[in-house]
């Protein structure tokens, strides 16, 4: 099986149990709270039942099948065969990260211009110049926007508030 | 009693006061440059704004303010067209085919429409505002609950338009985007959903996070791992070239003036519904045009029909949503509420009163909106084939400045470090939605329309109980809705059973 099928089915699965979560979840709210979220929920079992039907039956898949889709569709789900790409993925993945740990630990106005630089500094090494201006100009924003404009404190995260 | 054309004349005259012009100005440059930041948007930037009402005289700050209210929606269209990221929640609908069109070396062009197709719907809007006003009473007498639980179906119905790709996968995430949206406090029993006993997660996922997520950050892994820049292959010169540069964007808008003026009309016509959103507008004008277009196929791949509607839409609705405000004191927008805090300050009570003793002032306001939304887009405009170079920046530069920006604007709607989660969470989610085709603007679509679905029903039962269906308005929109949504299928079988159909299918075969 190739791995865009693969994915294909875990994501039709992860639908099929977030529903049933939905669904078992709503039951424990009163009847008002629960009309509309069990309807939708019961409305995506179907929805993932008649999907995972078609990968077994071709006749059901060439109804579902819509005519929009288009050659730009297919490579897209061919570019997780590479390599390459899947490895490029995960890396920005972990850079993501990095930023989220990062603005939680420092906040955003430090947060925001480290990521920055150690992103360029790391991965694109073209010049340093570039590095320390968009790493100053990013942070300069954030103080801007977070410090002025929303009078928020500056340093909001973790380790400031552990150091005190 | 001074005559209409008298009343007229007198909001012109305002105008010839330089310092209402230059307030005017700043306060287009200022919304634009709003626009652009992702999470600022129209509230916060009128909640910023407010403070300076103090100061002034009221046209003076009407004009500073009006002037950043209807600027800084094509500010965020132009981050929505050129990086994918919407600088407000509605201009989600602006990337379906605006950022495709980047992708294809016309980020100028699109731009160009969107330009031109903002500044001709600001208009429209306003004219639709004026003959509105002697009509607002009978739409808000007619226009109830069971109504606006009509059109948030008709909504729904229009995830089969927008989505591309399968039909279980179109519906799949509109449902996810429905289920999303229940996640936080019912405002209707009081009850907690979905929440695991987080307060954070009392107030829902948050629209501007879970766009910026979806949109942009899903846009940026794909980009980072793709190794290409957005327009992957060309130069900026190409930005000057026919068929790539703004004018040619400008000359899409005029010839698809009709275009304009249905999602001109449906933006303004929406906008005077207190309650229904921004987003829904544009979604509607975007689903119509689709539906209407020779080709619709071809949206969602760089369609300039798919920037146009949309952006004609948005632009019209502010002129809209004023009415209500104005005439009624009922706020038609979130932003709407702020304006009437606005007016208060100005010493200004909307309703009747306004109409009946500051009907000059009202149509000054008119004025500024179509003036400012005129003057955003000749500003754009300029700045268009310089603006369109981003997309030519290479990944390793755009891709961490626009994933810490949308995380900023994410926090910057709900200042709660909770919307830093969604907005990762979701940009996680997008990306793979774009991998496996899903679509994305399904969820969003379902994500909006799923609180005002659920609110309009109970409050339609209370009020009129299981007849609430019987209602001829709200037949006839739901009716509206089940052709729209029938309406392809129709065509389809239709085609198959004319001569000319089936030698295209046997040509297919």
């Amino acid at each position: 099986m190739s791995v865009s099928r693969s994915a294909e089915l875990i994501t039709s699965v992860c639908f099929l149990l977030l529903a049933v979560w939905y669904l078992v979840e709503s039951s424990r709210y009163m009847p008002g709270a629960r009309l509309i979220p069990s309807i939708l929920a019961g409305c995506t079992i179907v929805v993932v039942l008649v999907q995972l039907a078609s990968y077994r039956f071709s006749g059901l898949r060439a109804l579902v099948e819509s005519e929009k889709s288009s050659s730009a569709d297919t490579s897209r789900k061919e570019l997780l065969q590479d390599p390459a790409y899947r490895r490029r993925v995960i890396l920005i993945f972990f850079w993501i990260l990095l930023l989220y740990l990062l603005i939680l630990a420092l906040g955003f106005v430090v947060g925001i211009p480290s990521f920055v630089f150690l992103f360029l500094a790391l991965l694109d090494r073209k010049s340093w110049l570039l590095t320390v201006l968009l790493s100053s100009a990013l942070g300069a924003l954030s103080y801007f926007l977070i410090g002025i404009l929303l009078n928020l404190r500056w340093d909001s995260g973790w380790l400031w508030t552990w150091w005190g | 009693m001074e005559s209409t054309f008298e009343t007229i004349l007198q909001g012109i005259s305002y105008f010839s006061e330089p310092r209402v012009v230059l307030l005017a100005l700043i306060g287009v440059l200022l919304g634009l440059t709003m626009g652009v930041i992702p999470g600022l948007g129209g509230l916060a930037t009128l909640a910023l704004l407010l403070p300076f009402a103090y100061g002034m005289s009221p046209v003076e700050a009407l004009a500073l303010i009006l002037g950043a209210y209807s600027a800084l929606y094509f500010g965020g269209s132009i981050t929505a067209i050129l990086l994918n990221t919407p600088g407000t929640g509605e201009q989600v609908v602006t990337t379906f085919d605006g950022y495709p069109m980047t992708q294809q070396g016309k980020g100028a062009r699109a731009l160009g429409a969107s330009a031109s197709a903002s500044a001709l719907g600001g208009v429209i809007g306003v004219f639709v505002m004026l003959a509105a006003i002697p009509f607002v009473r009978w739409i808000l007498y007619y226009i109830r609950p069971p109504e606006m639980f009509a059109l948030a179906l008709l909504g729904i119905s229009t995830i089969g338009i927008v989505s591309s790709g399968s039909v279980t996968k179109g519906l799949l995430s509109g449902l996810l985007g429905l289920m999303l949206s229940f996640v936080g406090y019912d405002s209707i029993t009081g009850t907690p959903r979905f929440t695991f006993g987080s307060l954070d997660l009392f107030d829902g996922l948050g629209i501007t996070a879970m766009t910026l997520g979806l949109f942009a950050v899903a846009e940026m892994i794909h980009l980072f791992a793709g190794g290409r820049p957005i327009a992957a292959g060309a130069r900026y010169t190409l930005s000057r070239q026919p068929g790539f540069n703004v004018w040619d964007g400008v000359r899409d808008t005029v010839r698809q003036f009709r275009t304009v003026v249905e999602g001109g009309l449906i933006g303004a016509g929406l906008g005077l519904i207190p309650g229904l959103g921004g987003t829904v507008a544009m979604f509607f004008s975007y689903a119509r045009a689709r539906q209407r277009s020779t080709q619709p196929h071809d949206f969602g791949r760089g369609c300039v029909t798919g920037v146009i509607a949309p952006e004609a839409a948005n632009n019209a609705k502010e002129g809209g949503s004023l009415v209500p405000t104005i005439a009624f004191g009922i706020p038609g927008s979130s932003g709407m509420a702020i304006f009437i805090g606005i007016f208060l300050i100005l010493g200004l009570e909307p309703g009747p009163s306004m109409i009946q003793n500051n009907l000059d002032l009202v149509y000054f306001m008119a004025f500024v909106i179509a003036l400012t939304s005129v003057a955003a887009s000749a500003i754009g405009l300029l700045l268009a084939p310089y603006v369109a170079r981003a997309s030519f920046v290479r990944p390793h530069v755009l891709v961490p400045v626009l994933i810490a920006v949308s995380f900023i604007g994410a926090f910057l709607d709900t200042r709660n470090l909770a919307a830093i989660t969604v907005a990762l969470l979701a940009g996680l989610l997008g990306f793979w939605f774009k991998i496996l085709n899903y679509s994305s603007a399904a969820l969003i679509l379902g994500f909006l329309l799923g609180p005002l679905v659920e609110r309009y029903l109970f409050l339609s039962l209370q009020v009129y109980g299981t007849e609430f269906f019987t209602r001829p308005i709200c037949l006839l929109i739901l009716l509206a809705g089940l052709l729209m949504v029938l309406r392809p299928y129709w065509k389809r079988w239709l085609s198959g059973r004319s001569p000319a159909g089936r030698k295209v299918e046997k040509g297919l075969k």
